[in-house]
């Protein structure tokens, strides 16, 4: 009645369960303040979406999801350009080698062991140092000072090895003075993820910003923000002629989904303090962590598996 | 339901003198009249599955049963066994398996092996243990064990009875009228893609095929559905742009409407 047929997953999906994944994720992104991305990309291979064509039409939802975002930052003059475009030109390298590390997995049979595997670990560093910090944090405050929601200990250790480094750049945008090598590495890495998980990255990308390269927490989001339209614009372009595995209907729907939760996370975040909805998030991300790791470790009920399942005939 | 189906139905059953005029005369022992209410499923939007009922009719025929084998021309695919790999699963073997029909259902009004004696059923391609035979493996990675031919059969024929694509259901699933006219449906589930679909039937008498009829039913996207597809697979550049450009703007468009929630 209500289902709709994804012409490149090549299946039918009930219209609602996309659209409240994408209102699940969406919420939760308002709430949090976080992308989203991955959580979506997870919980769609949950309703049986290949995961090949989950994690690009992932990266396409991405595009949309971030631009109004970016935009608005680039505007309010968030974005420090230069970083933006050097960390931009290691999201390119990175999701043009992650494309073809796909592809490379999906024919050997082992991409969706190794997305979930690169999810395990990513999700339960992620999740778990969020836990044990946002724990420590509730300790800390006294329940008579609730507006405690700044993050504690901004500035975190500058390492002397930066300052060594060669390419050595002024970036008078975000007042410092480093090298352009590490933006350029991490920016590689956060590619390299884009196109094998479908995330946009922030969770690495942000902390990157402020804590090691020493960037202004606002303009550290602004730029941030810039990066991933491009980064994930890049990376849906490349899987969509190497891999043929973006769904585009997938990604609207979705779009329109999260954009509706959204409005109400944005809402229900206000109601909450800082710690409660950091803790909150760590146990969703451990949870989803757990679930992963026993698709890795318990006896899958079929040994055997269709390779390629979605995607060309 | 299609009008000629209607009709034939409606005659057979009901009016023998018209049914003499319905069946073939040449039709005798090797060819039955058979009609189905659809012979083209398209694939839009909205399609989650279809069911196509079909009619034969057996004037003039001695009887035993029906047998309807429904496939779609065999196809090369690619399957991967997984195995332990210290304390994780992952897949370590990967077979390209040749003579994979996509679709494979066979209807009987009643059990098989009461109509067809198992040199005849194997003659026809009656029964997963002839897919079986048929199927061809090349080895593409790991390493070959005797058992992998009934590991990879037993996995293959879960998934594709998990999709509703392989069935056998001879609990007189076929209804004959009178000794005159069968009918039964297929469904074809949503996981059926486009293609061409045969549909045999098989009409047995003491052990022996008596009379034979082979239908064709076409699946097809259209519409946006084929747009989209066909787009993806044959101008995918063209397809990646209009993607990322089309995600933008709604992103930015939506991103207005609400006000910079969006993200």
């Amino acid at each position: 009645m209500f289902n709709v047929y994804l012409p490149i997953a090549d299946m039918s999906i009930n219209i609602f369960l996309v659209i409240g994944i994408g209102g699940l994720v969406g919420f939760l992104s308002g709430l949090f303040g976080v992308g989203g991305g991955f959580l979506l990309t997870p919980l769609m291979m949950m309703i049986g979406i290949p995961p090949a064509v989950a994690a690009a039409s992932d990266s396409n939802q991405i595009v949309a999801a971030s631009s109004s975002g970016a935009f608005g930052h680039w505007r309010l003059g968030n974005v420090d350009m230069k970083m933006g475009a050097i960390i931009l030109a290691g999201g390119i390298t990175g999701g043009t080698i992650g494309v073809h590390l796909v592809k490379y997995l999906r024919a050997v049979g082992n991409f969706e062991f190794t997305m979930k595997l690169v999810y395990v670990i990513m999700l339960g560093t992620v999740g778990g140092s969020m836990f044990v910090e946002s724990l420590r944090a509730l300790r800390r405050y006294s329940p008579s000072t609730p507006h405690a929601s700044a993050p504690i200990e901004m500035s975190g250790p500058r390492l002397s090895f930066f300052a060594r480094l060669p390419l050595q750049t002024n970036f008078p945008k975000s007042h410092l003075r480093t090298s352009a090598i590490f933006p350029y590495f991490v920016g590689t890495v956060v590619g390299i993820l884009a196109a094998l998980l479908g995330v946009g990255g922030g969770f690495i990308m942000v902390p990157a910003m402020i804590y090691i390269i020493g960037m202004p927490t606002i303009t550290a989001i602004g730029t941030d923000l810039f990066q991933i339209v491009f980064t994930s614009a890049n990376v849906t372009l490349q899987q969509a002629i190497t891999n043929h595995t973006v769904d585009i209907g997938l990604a609207l729907l979705l779009l329109m989904g999260s954009v509706l939760g959204a409005q109400f996370g944005v809402r229900a975040s206000k109601k909450l303090r800082g710690e409660q909805i950091r803790i909150l998030l760590s146990l969703i991300v451990l949870a989803l962590m757990v679930k992963l790791f026993l698709d890795l470790v318990l006896a899958p009920d079929n040994l055997v598996s269709f390779a390629k399942a979605a995607g060309g005939h | 339901m299609n009008p000629t189906a209607l009709l034939l139905l409606f005659s057979l059953a009901c009016v023998p003198a018209a049914a003499e005029a319905a069946v073939e005369p040449a039709a005798g022992d090797s060819a039955i009249v058979t009609d189905y209410t659809k012979g083209l499923i398209e694939i839009d939007l909205s399609y989650h599955g279809e069911r196509i009922h079909f009619f034969g009719a057996l004037q003039g025929i001695e009887a035993d049963g029906v047998v309807v084998k429904l496939t779609s021309p065999a196809e090369r695919v690619k399957l991967n066994i997984a195995g332990r790999v210290g304390p994780l699963w992952m897949n370590v073997k990967q077979y390209e398996v040749d003579n994979v029909p996509f679709m494979y259902k066979i209807h009987a009004s009643a059990p098989m092996d009461t109509l067809v004696p198992p040199d005849v059923a194997r003659q026809l391609g009656l029964g997963f243990e002839t897919v079986k035979e048929k199927l061809e493996l090349h080895l593409v990675k790991g390493e070959a064990a005797e058992t992998d031919k009934d590991t990879l059969f037993d996995g293959l024929l879960k998934l594709k009875k998990k999709a509703n694509l392989y069935k056998i259901d001879d609990e007189s699933r076929i209804r004959i009228k009178n000794g005159k006219i069968f009918q039964h449906y297929f469904t074809f589930p949503s996981a059926a893609k486009a293609g061409e679909y045969q549909v045999e039937s098989f009409v047995f008498k003491d052990g022996k095929l008596v009379a034979r009829a082979m239908d064709t039913i076409q699946i097809r996207k259209v519409g946006l559905e084929a747009f989209v597809a066909n787009a993806a697979q044959n101008h995918p550049v063209l397809y990646g742009i209009s993607a990322v450009v089309i995600a933008l703007a709604a992103g930015l468009v939506v991103g207005y409407l609400f006000k910079g929630g969006a993200h």
